[in-house]
């Protein structure tokens, strides 16, 4: 049966044999190092921050609005991301036209570029003749908030529509051809019948999306500026107490920020998958 | 009723060639073909998903040649069914008629009777993956027939299941037929299943249709070599046929000769059903005999399946006991061939 | 996805993009781009300045070349607080309208708090199994003085051999100090100070320090760095849509309260020949004269203004720089007293432009051909230097005033310029650098001026232009129209042609008669 990818119960465990086998033992192990290691590297942050940093990150003004500043464009990012992403991972994935590999690398290379590379690059075409026009006719970009939302939005969409392309792929062509005959536009084959089914993969991709853009910063010094409560992010915070040796404060700001991106990854994973089909 | 008329569609290795057939309303037509002579891609023009490169289409005298699949009224049931899993049975089925924005209480009273039709009331809260393959058969069926199409398109229905499966399955579209009467077109490999289910049958040969009537006609009259091999006729013979004055054809093959009614003259094919041969023993006294050697016997359950040498390879069935043709191997036989039995395919 | 979600999802890109653009300007606030180290003097003064007249300046921080990309590309901004050399690259773009100096750093070795290496200079960051952090030699300040100063030392070897790291900023190194990775960094002060409760500061030996003036480099990337001195200034840009308010905070931070908030932050005060806006008038204090000199005289001039202050009281403020380059800084000002270029002819520019009042010969330049010692390339004349494989340096015929005479020489002595150029290695903004250059035997000949190759004389060779090829160029002191102080101005120009001034010209090799007379 091809209908979908399935697992029951019963296919969750070992392929064949016993469960204590060499390959489940080294698979596990592997993952219990890694564990191990981000746990470690988290502790050992923990521990060489102290409570007065910590008291400072929370009283601080600046820092605060930092962090409401993190979470709103990060957020905002992400609606951009997945507005973008679902429909153009749906065309990549369904629809073959020339130069379909090119298209593909040219959507994938945002990720090999440095991060800052995009900073300068979009520094400079604001500087060119469009991008003077766009921002007298729009929104002004450099230095702004919505100049921080544009940079996450262009180094974290490749993610999110890689996913949601691969998400699609994974969806049998077929049902939606099946929901045509049943009465439906392609437009509602798409909402009712392909959407759902890679809704999974669309949400994982947006959770990478998300938080590549909650921990950017190379290029929102450069873009966006770092200006205090205007400009200014979390993780712009952490390398300028660096910059200035304030490592505790630093290290207390990013702790803040993971504590803070745990919680966002839980509302998310809630928000987005409430529905759970197959009885999994 | 459905009118299809020189439907012609290619692309790459796949390919239709001028297919025309006619299903009056409330019939039930089996299209028969082996794997890849185009079956599918014959389905999928009719549903829409294809576009043919010529022909044209006409569902209850209406031409959907150029419409979206939505517009045809046509209810399709895939091969390996093709379920949502997303959805629970109940919503599978609601499916059509959700897509078309009818309200839940529409919904549930044209689902309903449906439902009981195919005796689905227990399966409705369960996931697509956790039925049998005849319970999803049932349920395609049900939620292709939901927005009541004019016409039900069934590919391979039955061909995954297993043998008891199979015959239920193929009583159940019987009946469902009956009761409802809608215009069935029913695609398959296996010409048993065709057997029992349907009046009017086709056969699909690499894109072309080569026959198409009644099944007794298609299993008796083939018109091609190819046809009689598809329904398992191997007597398939060449032969010199020589007029006689009587109105009698005599038919010399591989030494042998015997008569037929009909005018026929020159070089000609001519088939036989294996079990319309008379198995007798030698020096027996009758019209068209054919003397053989019995080559080897196979039990095919419900009857034998004899094979012979007589210059050539003749095939014969027979109820007898095995028992009857243990003699020996290299036992001679007398084969009748009966006039009546014996088939021209037109060149 | 439901209906609910993809609405909302709707309701909160609008709602993003909406309030974002809500927080567009309500009050204009002055945009000041701060280099990292110089960030918490900054921070205090900005707010100190919101406090006293409410004007808001917003603070964006950056690594300071990064910066300077951003004020070229977005044109925005109102102020660049920096440190050398990218206060001379934002002047060489055009972007700077006036420039304040406010402080300066000095290099410090930093050391973990309690020093427990007993680490107390340079000396003894050359000790077997020190581990130490530096910062990268091509693309920092610090990275370029180094070498230098481990030069003076003697212990260039010794050091290298225990360079664990080199980064890009100081604040790195001087972190990894503060964690504990390597023993010793050598950063600003300034860097120091901000980790004072981790790191302890260890002055390095005077000796070693970078002389001003005398140790100048020019690096590819940023061009002249006197390593000397290394300033701390604050730019008001071109660019900026509210100059004046933007001015009267530079100001703020240039008074005495702005240079007392350097001061507590572990700066070092503003150097002594520069104090006070290169730019902005001197203090209407009576008997404070400034002078815009050219770099190749400097050392005649710094003794002959000791002199003069000696005698009169009167001080006078000097600064050195390329001629060219001088006039530029007048000419952006408007303010200053005396102007001496190393070439008449930059007068004459001068005066074309209106900006000078009078002027007096002070003494007289002869280009000399320096050869590396030993010549081993055999170089006897003008023409020879076209000879290919001959590693030349010349100045920049548009920073300083050797530069042009040398294309007048070899025109005058048709010496083909292409070949000249293929040769020459070496473009240099000051006279001196080419004699440095020589000394440290990385070119094969330079052509200079006769007082600093006599500076030289004992690193290269000599080599004199004959009467009929060579051409003397006439070295004027002129009182500035915009001079807020002429008759004082006047009484200097004085004083530097007469046979007391004249005697420290001579002192340092300058020729103060005009040859053939």
């Amino acid at each position: 049966m091809t209908q979908a990818t399935h697992t029951t119960e019963a296919s969750r465990g070992p392929i064949a044999g016993p469960r204590l086998n060499a390959v489940s033992v080294v698979t596990l192990g592997v993952v219990a190092v890694y564990l191990t290691m981000v746990i470690g590297l988290v502790l050992t942050d923990l521990c060489y921050t102290d409570a007065a940093s910590f008291r400072e990150v929370v009283k601080s003004r600046a820092i605060l609005a930092a962090m409401r500043l993190s979470l709103f464009s990060s957020g905002a990012s992400l609606c951009l991301i997945v507005l973008f992403a679902v429909p153009a991972g749906y065309a990549l994935s369904r629809y073959q036209f020339p130069g379909h590999a090119l298209v593909d690398a040219i959507v994938d290379l945002p990720i090999v570029l440095p991060p800052v590379v995009v900073g300068v690059s979009l520094l400079v075409f604001f500087n060119t003749a469009v991008g003077r026009w766009i921002e007298a006719h729009s929104l002004r970009f450099v230095y702004t908030v919505q100049g921080i939302i544009l940079c996450q939005f262009v180094v974290s969409a490749s993610y999110g529509i890689r996913a949601a392309a691969a998400a699609f792929d994974s969806v049998d062509r077929r049902l939606e051809h099946v929901a045509l005959t049943l009465g439906c536009t392609p437009a509602q084959a798409f909402r009712r019948v392909a959407l759902p089914m890679a809704r999974n993969g669309i949400v994982a991709g947006a959770i990478m999306a998300w938080a590549h853009a909650f921990g950017l910063f190379g290029p929102l010094m450069v873009f966006a500026g770092s200006v205090r409560f205007k400009t200014e992010v979390m993780a712009t915070t952490i390398y300028l107490e660096l910059s200035i040796g304030r490592i505790e404060v630093a290290l207390a700001v990013a702790l803040v920020m993971l504590a803070m991106a745990s919680v966002a990854l839980v509302v998310i994973h809630a928000l987005a998958s409430g529905h759970r089909w197959w009885g999994r | 009723m459905i009118r299809v008329h020189n439907l012609s569609f290619s692309v790459g290795a796949f390919s239709l060639h001028n297919v025309s057939l006619e299903v009056p309303s409330g019939g039930y037509f089996i299209l028969l073909g082996p794997t890849g002579s185009g079956k599918t891609l014959f389905i999928e023009c009719l549903c829409g998903l294809l576009r043919p490169t010529g022909g044209r289409i006409e569902v209850n005298g209406r031409d959907v040649t150029r419409l979206a699949p939505r517009l045809r009224e046509i209810g399709y049931v895939p091969q390996q069914q093709a379920l949502f899993p997303h959805l629970r049975v109940r919503d599978n089925i609601a499916f059509p008629l959700r897509a078309r924005r009818l309200s839940p209480a529409e919904i549930a009273e044209r689902t309903g009777p449906l439902i009981g039709l195919l005796g689905l009331e227990a399966l409705l809260e369960r996931w697509p993956i956790h039925l049998s393959g005849g319970e999803r058969q049932k349920v395609a069926l049900a939620r292709a027939l939901a927005a009541r199409p004019k016409l039900l398109l069934l590919d391979e229905p039955v061909s995954a299941l297993d043998e008891s499966s199979r015959e239920r399955l193929c009583a159940e579209l019987r009946r469902i037929h009956g009761e409802l009467q809608i215009t069935t077109l029913h695609v398959s490999h296996n010409f048993e299943e065709a057997l029992s289910i349907g009046d009017r049958a086709g056969v699909l040969h690499d894109g072309r249709l080569v026959q198409t009537g009644p099944m007794a006609e298609l299993l008796r009259h083939p018109a091609s070599e190819f046809v009689a091999r598809f329904f398992r006729n191997e007597n398939v013979f060449e032969a010199e046929a020589t007029q006689r004055p009587d109105g009698w054809t005599d038919i010399a093959f591989h030494g042998h000769v015997v008569r037929a009614p009909g005018r026929h003259g020159g070089a000609v094919t001519f088939t036989i059903r294996p079990e319309r041969l008379a198995v007798h023993p030698p020096g027996t006294d009758v019209a068209n005999g054919v003397q053989a050697e019995l080559r080897r016997v196979v039990d095919r359950g419900p009857y034998r399946q004899l094979e012979f040498h007589a210059g050539v390879a003749i095939v014969a069935y027979s109820t007898a006991d095995a028992r009857a043709f243990a003699d020996s191997p290299g036992a001679r036989y007398l084969i009748e061939f009966p006039a009546d039995a014996i088939h021209f395919v037109p060149s | 996805m439901s209906r609910v979600h993809s609405s909302s999802l709707a309701v909160c890109v609008g709602l993003a993009f909406f309030l974002a653009g809500c927080g567009e300007e309500k009050q204009p606030a002055l945009l000041c781009y701060v280099g990292g180290t110089m960030r918490p003097a900054l921070e205090q003064l900005a707010k100190a300045y919101q406090a006293k007249t409410g004007q808001r300046i917003d603070l964006d921080y950056a690594d300071s070349g990064q910066l300077l990309i951003k004020i070229e590309q977005t044109k925005q901004g109102d102020l660049y607080v920096c440190h050398d050399p990218f206060a001379g690259s934002l002047e060489k773009k055009g972007l700077a309208r006036q420039i304040w100096t406010v402080a300066s750093l000095t290099p410090t070795i930093a050391v973990p708090k309690g020093n427990s290496k007993g680490l107390h200079g340079l000396a003894d960051l050359a000790r077997k199994g020190i581990r130490i952090g530096l910062t990268d030699e091509t693309y920092s300040t610090l990275g370029h003085i180094c070498p230098v100063m481990f030069k003076k030392a003697g212990l260039t070897k010794e050091i290298e051999a225990n360079v664990a790291t080199r980064s890009r900023m100081g604040g790195e190194v001087a972190n990894a100090v503060a964690i504990g990775q390597i023993d010793a960094a050598i950063v600003w002060n300034a860097v120091i100070f901000a980790r004072r409760e981790k790191l302890d500061a260890v002055p390095i030996e005077p000796a070693y320090l970078p002389q001003p003036g005398v140790d100048a480099v020019t690096s590819a990337t940023y061009g002249p760095i006197d390593m000397g001195t290394v300033k701390v200034t604050l730019a008001t840009l071109v660019c900026s849509k509210q100059p004046a308010a933007a001015a009267a905070f530079a100001d703020f931070v240039a008074s005495p309260a702005g240079k007392a908030a350097f001061d507590s932050l572990g700066f070092s005060p503003v150097p002594q020949a520069r104090e006070g806006a290169e730019a902005k008038a001197p203090e209407p204090a009576k008997g404070t004269l400034y002078l815009y000199c050219g770099a190749g005289i400097r050392l005649p001039v710094a003794e002959a203004v000791e002199a003069f202050h000696a005698q009169t009281g009167i001080a006078v403020e000097c600064d050195f720089a390329g001629s060219g380059i001088l006039i530029s800084r007048i000419k952006a000002s408007r303010r200053g007293d005396l102007y001496m270029p190393g070439d008449a002819k930059y007068v004459d520019l001068a005066a074309k432009d209106g900006l000078i009042a009078s002027r007096r010969d002070v003494c007289f330049f002869i280009p000399v051909i320096l050869v590396r010692k030993g010549n081993p390339k055999g170089i006897r004349s003008l023409a020879d230097l076209a000879k290919p494989g001959t590693e030349l340096g010349l100045g920049d015929p548009r920073a300083c005033a050797i530069g042009e005479v040398c294309e007048k020489l070899f025109e005058k002595n048709a010496v083909p310029l292409d070949a000249v150029k293929k040769n020459t290695a070496f473009l240099s903004l000051t006279v001196n650098e080419l004699g440095i250059q020589i000394k440290t035997g990385k070119l094969d000949a330079a052509i200079v001026w006769d007082a600093i190759a006599a500076q030289y004389a004992d690193s290269g060779e000599i080599l004199a232009i004959p009467p009929e090829q060579t051409i003397i160029t006439t070295v004027p002191i002129a009182v500035l129209k915009v001079s807020t102080q002429p008759e004082l101005a006047g009484r200097f120009a004085d004083f530097l042609v007469s046979d007391a001034g004249q005697a420290f010209f001579r002192k340092h090799h300058f020729t103060t008669t005009a040859p053939g007379r």
